[in-house]
């Protein structure tokens, strides 16, 4: 039985998954692959006399893990066709999937393996209201934000700013303008059945930085005038971040505990600059291609210093 | 205890979460004619990278990333 010093977390087809993979072997070292995507469908995860093991391969002497994707949510793509037909078994079976994760992730942590990132740490994305008070709190740029079910807050928030955008507060849509529509008495109702995040719109450029472990890493620009750049489609491209948004970036990982993050960030035209969002497992493969940066190899570089 | 009020309750305010899961998302997209699915199909292979954003917005996923609602691991 193997006992490997680092493991990948994710799916096997992911391109970061991948990518890191490829920059490990050229640095002469083969991490396990354990797919969160397919398990347990396949891969044997097992935890007996209390040790954990994974295919044939014993996680006690794991120094380091990669965590890329770790629970699926049910509204997950991947789960479209299993939540249409069997809801209740769905959401039953991947609370338990995340409870054996969890578990092993917990061991492994006790031992004193290092996580990119620890899993305390992957709910900063889900908590957005949570992340941003803590961000503000510490001094940083963020938008003035209103999150509620209150219809009456919505309309005073809305008359305070000449623009508004309102997104989930966990994910899993993208922003969208408030309208003079959206304000209409059946509309607010609709608070009634789910609070939302509402956010003052900030005009500028899109800043995408990568930190690690204390430093900026990558970083690039998208100019566009879209209200929130994913539904684009279009690509960032490499420009040098102003200082500003370098010690905002890197400050906005330490104030969540990220080793690892992708933050999202608006330059303003005076040069200014306003945190939007702080992504524990962000994608990077798609950005490094478009902007000739080198995650992976930074990513595999410091997974490489974990492993002694 | 008391009872969660799940009776009466309107649509939520965030359009995306009223519709049906992505799987009639992919039967809409299947009933398109091919011709419909060719700017879909030149956008992702300018760029594979935005295939997903793609797909995504042609599922009615909010014109966003499909991958958005892996909760806790998207961007």
């Amino acid at each position: 039985m193997s006992a490997p010093r680092l493991a990948l977390l994710g799916g096997q087809d992911e391109p970061e998954i991948a990518a890191l993979r490829a920059e490990l072997r050229r640095r002469h070292i083969d991490p396990l692959l354990i797919d969160t995507v397919a398990l347990p469908a396949a891969g044997r995860m097992t935890f007996e006399f209390g040790r954990w093991r994974y295919e044939d391969a014993r996680l006690s002497e794991l120094r380091g893990l990669f965590i890329r994707r770790l629970f699926i949510h049910p509204l997950d793509p991947a789960c479209a066709g299993p939540l249409e037909s069997d809801p209740r078994a769905t959401v039953a079976v991947l609370r338990e999937k995340e409870s054996l994760l969890r578990s092993m992730l917990t061991a492994c942590a006790a031992r004193g393996a290092a996580m990119i990132n620890p899993p305390e740490t992957l709910t900063c994305h889900f908590l957005k209201t949570e992340t941003l008070r803590r961000l503000a709190e510490t001094g940083l740029p963020v938008p003035d934000t209103l999150t509620t079910n209150d219809p009456g807050a919505v309309r005073t928030f809305a008359a305070r700013h000449p623009e508004v955008i309102y997104k989930p507060l966990s994910g899993g849509a993208a922003a969208r303008l408030l309208t003079e529509g959206d304000l209409r008495p059946e509309r607010l109702d609709q608070l009634r059945r789910s609070p939302v995040l509402f956010q003052e719109r900030v005009r500028g450029v899109d800043v995408r930085a990568y930190t690690l472990a204390g430093r900026l890493i990558a970083g690039g620009l998208l100019d566009c005038d879209a209200v929130d750049f994913r539904t684009t489609g279009r690509a960032f491209t490499s420009d040098p971040l102003l200082e500003g948004e370098r010690q905002a970036a890197i400050q906005a990982a330490r104030a969540t505990g990220l080793t690892f993050a992708g933050i999202d960030l608006k330059r303003s035209p005076d040069g200014g600059c306003v945190l939007l969002d702080v992504n524990p497992a962000p994608m990077f493969a798609a950005f490094e291609r478009s902007t000739g940066t080198d995650i992976s190899g930074a990513l595999a570089e410091h997974l490489a210093g974990l492993c002694g | 205890m008391p009872r969660h009020p799940t009776t009466s309750l309107p649509e939520p305010f965030i359009p995306e979460f009223r519709s049906a899961p992505a799987l009639r998302g992919w039967r809409r997209l299947l009933r398109w004619s091919p011709m419909g699915l060719l700017p879909l199909l030149g956008a992702c292979t300018a760029d594979p990278g935005n295939l997903l954003c793609q797909l995504g917005t042609a599922l009615g996923l909010g014109g966003g990333c499909a991958t958005t609602l892996a909760v806790g691991e998207e961007g």
